[in-house]
């Protein structure tokens, strides 16, 4: 297990360096520079020209990589050109709100997902697994954007319950801190709930085919003892997947949900500075985002073994 | 070609009746909106005003950046020492006032005294000098000023002098600039800055930085200390009181959010609302609304440096052929918050002209195809940069688009990021024609549609010749008859479109007391109402 690991964390190096290559090419190809936004429409060629020199932006393309690629290599990716902070500052500034609505639109999605897929399969082509399945299918083609948008003129302009856009960090308090977060998260997490509920109840139909759980019938166990202990142990390695790749589509599809309800999360950190072409930024967040990805395929592969004993890894 | 005539005679007494007139008119627009109930309810201290803008400003140092969201945060932190009245006159603010002599040549500005910064400091002659010096540096305006600035000094602790290689119309509105004003910073700040951008936030405005989080929110607390003037409040300047506690400017760029914000109560107020929200939101009796007057002008800017519209004739063709209102009916939307007007400072400005107004928005399809004829225009493609970024771009250049290939255009419509846009309009191989919006401009020196350092490129030497002509005169009625020659020449050379005059729309909480609707939006003298 421990060479494993080693083996893992060594293959970093190369993926982050490919990451690194293209995502500086890239965004130095597509046209506009963060001179030009800074200068604003009414600024002349010169005007733009003086700033662009001013911010290192007019040294040639590689001496711009390896002058960054080689503090990014030492932890330092530089200074925002618009925030007035580090980029590390300004990414770890929003991971907590990032963070935080992945996982509680992830709760949410495993929380009505998963009874959902197996209260489907285990009653399978009946009305019940039929309607859960058409609300499955309902909660696949909601663009959550638009769920969000329903969420806040119901709720808040409305109702008035819960604040329609913005964000209380966990310091403020967690109560309000999950006020602002309630709504983004169910936006975000119904929509993948759907997803959990029709692949938790196609992999629980699967398992409860299997001999073994013919036997436990047979043996004249309870059913709820036979999917729960039986069943369920089973269809958790699969889910486990299932759950580590939404988690990284949610952390991604956050974005939508933060601009709607303007939460200051990473998401929007990119947005933002992609359009507004804050190149330090942009490079330091595509950095942090590959890392995150590459972090999470490996909790997933640690989960595993201990899910399923019977894994093992050379 | 039929003449282009003016309506005004230039003359002393036609300014001043002009002025009056114009004064008199421009306070309705401005003034259409002062906070409802304020004379019933006296102002009251405290509480936290909650102000949803359009996204993160680029710079909280007001002079390195022209982004108005820099000026409209920052103004409630530093000062500059003039600003201007109800009727776009130079009033002073931290200067107590001047005196121009040799020629108009030297002015002589004296400071108030007993201002302190921030940091406790009192502001003197040694603050200012450093200040505008560095303004004249940095900032666009402030590098036009300087082109006829031999020196700034300090005459005395509460005395600066500025004198000028040549007299200029441009020195005091220069100085009461809105976009990138020269913001009086402690001299300790500006030399901390060296080049770059300054690091600590410290003017002598009502309010003081107390918290910025990008993206999250800029925190202003009132500032005890604040020295203000004495005289009323009058357009920008006069007394200025901070209210409320706190101020929370919180970046939201997506319009359906700050609307959602204010109607739930989140926020206290937003602007650039979108026109099609009005109806609406007048419905709603927890708000009000309020339309800004003057705002911008939608226009299309001809490159002429090189490619088809370096022709005269063509660009002619063009204006031949646009009708304008279903242009600015498209982009806009709803007729409140659009005007067709051929003035390129606008109605409200003591500066406004119509001349032009014989080929402003007359259209004629058999003129613009004999331009074209004429022009020597063989069914090129037309490259036409625009973005959807800001939405009346966008729809704008796609209604001028389907008319002038009625009249036998060839429009290649590229749509791209603004940022996109902002960087290929100053390479001349890039396009043709880009949209943009002209905002409102304190001076006519500065408008860039008529200058040829700005992408377009509208340079001629008689045009030169009369905003030099323009730069150095300081009598007003000598510096309309001028800019009233410009504008003529504009609708004569076309050097780019302009559409139409476009309105803004501001939403705020019946709660908020005493906001006076202008051009720029600021929140000295605003109040919470108990709720």
């Amino acid at each position: 297990m421990a060479s494993f690991l080693l083996k893992r964390v060594v293959s970093l190096l190369p993926v982050l360096l490919v990451v690194m290559t293209v995502d500086f090419l890239i965004i130095h190809m597509i046209p506009g520079d963060p001179a030009s936004v800074m200068a604003g429409p009414n600024a002349t060629t010169a005007d733009i020209a003086q700033l662009r020199s001013r911010l290192n932006l007019d040294l040639p393309l590689h001496v711009q990589f390896l002058r960054w690629a080689g503090r990014a290599m030492r932890g330092d990716l530089g200074d925002s050109l618009f925030l007035g902070r580090t980029v590390n500052r300004a990414v770890w500034e929003r991971t907590e709100p990032t963070l935080l609505l992945t996982l509680y639109g992830l709760l949410v999605a495993v929380v009505f997902g998963m009874p959902l897929g197996i209260l489907a399969a285990v009653r399978p082509n009946t009305g019940m697994d039929r309607g859960f399945m058409l609300l499955a299918v309902l909660g696949v083609s909601i663009p959550t954007f638009w769920l969000g948008l329903i969420f806040i003129y119901a709720f808040a302009v409305n109702l008035r319950w819960l604040p329609a856009a913005g964000y209380a960090s966990l310091s403020e308090g967690f109560g309000v801190n999950l006020r602002y977060l309630m709504l983004p998260a169910l936006s975000l997490g119904l929509n993948q709930s759907a997803l959990v509920a029709r692949m938790t109840r196609s992999f629980m139909l699967e398992v409860l085919r299997e001999d073994y759980i013919r036997t436990a019938r047979s043996k004249g166990l309870a059913e709820n003892l036979v999917v729960l202990r039986h069943a369920m142990r089973n269809v958790m390695v699969p889910t486990v997947t299932v759950v580590g790749l939404i988690f990284a589509v949610l952390l991604g599809g956050a974005v939508t949900t933060e601009i709607v309800f303007n939460i200051p999360g990473a998401g929007r950190l990119l947005i933002d500075s992609v359009l507004r072409r804050d190149y330090p930024v942009i490079q330091g967040a595509v950095l942090y985002i590959a890392l995150v990805f590459v972090v999470i395929n490996l909790i997933v592969d640690m989960l595993y073994v201990i899910i399923d004993p019977r894994i093992k890894y050379a | 070609m039929s003449q282009i005539r003016s309506n005004v005679e230039p003359s002393r007494r036609n300014f001043l009746k002009g002025a009056a007139a114009a004064g008199a008119a421009s306070l309705l627009p401005w003034s259409q909106r002062v906070s409802s109930a304020s004379a019933a309810e006296a102002p009251r201290t405290g509480g936290t005003l909650k102000v949803a803008i359009i996204g993160e400003p680029p710079s909280l140092d007001a002079h390195w950046t022209p982004a108005s969201i820099t000026h409209d945060l920052t103004w409630h932190l530093y000062e500059p020492l003039f600003t201007l009245d109800e009727h776009y006159s130079v009033i002073p603010m931290l200067a107590e006032g001047h005196s121009l002599s040799e020629g108009g040549k030297l002015y002589t500005i004296r400071l108030r005294r007993g201002v302190p910064f921030h940091n406790g400091k009192e502001m003197s002659a040694e603050d200012v000098v450093p200040s505008i010096a560095r303004w004249g540096k940095t900032a666009t305006v402030g590098k036009l000023l300087f082109k006829t600035v031999q020196s700034i000094q300090a005459k005395d602790r509460y005395t600066v002098e500025l004198r000028l290689t040549a007299p200029s119309g441009l020195a005091l509105p220069g100085l009461a600039n809105f976009s990138q004003f020269p913001a009086i910073y402690p001299k300790e700040v500006v030399e901390a800055a060296g080049d770059g951008q300054i690091k600590e936030f410290i003017g002598t405005g009502p309010f003081r930085l107390l918290e910025r989080v990008p993206d999250r929110y800029i925190r202003m607390g009132r500032f005890d200390r604040y020295a203000a003037r004495s005289e009323p409040t009058n357009g920008y300047g006069g007394k200025r009181t901070a209210y409320v506690e706190e101020i929370q400017f919180i970046p939201t760029p997506d319009v359906a959010v700050r609307i959602a914000g204010v109607e739930s109560g989140e926020y206290h107020f937003s602007d650039w609302i979108t026109p099609d929200a009005y109806n609406r939101l007048l419905q709603n009796p927890r708000l009000d609304v309020m339309i800004v007057k003057p705002n911008e002008w939608i226009t299309g800017i001809f490159n002429k440096k090189m490619g088809p519209f370096t022709n005269k004739k063509l660009r002619q063709a063009v204006l031949a052929s646009l009708d304008m209102e279903p242009i600015m009916r498209a982009a806009v939307g709803n007729k409140e918050f659009y005007r067709l007007d051929p003035g390129l400072m606008f109605k409200e400005h003591v500066w406004w002209s119509d001349v032009g107004k014989e080929v402003y928005n007359h259209p004629d399809r058999e003129k613009a195809k004999r331009l074209m004829q004429e022009a020597g225009y063989k069914g090129e493609p037309i490259r036409w940069m625009c973005t959807q970024f800001y939405e009346w771009m966008y729809k704008s250049a796609l209604a001028a688009k389907q008319q002038l290939e009625e009249v036998g255009f060839k429009i290649d419509l590229q749509v791209m990021d603004w940022a996109s846009v902002m960087s290929r309009s100053t390479d001349p191989k890039m396009y043709d024609i880009f949209t943009t919006g002209i905002g409102d401009k304190v001076d006519p020196t500065l408008q860039t549609p008529v200058n040829c350092d700005y992408p377009g490129w509208t340079c001629d030497p008689k045009l030169d010749a009369m905003m030099a002509r323009l730069a150095t005169e300081t009598d007003f009625a000598k510096r309309y008859a001028i800019w009233v020659d410009i504008q003529k020449w504009f609708w004569d050379e076309v050097p780019v479109i302009k559409f139409g005059d476009f309105f803004s729309l501001r939403v705020q909480q019946k709660q908020v007391m005493g906001y006076a609707n202008r051009y720029r939006p600021f929140f000295w003298n605003v109040w919470l109402a108990a709720r």
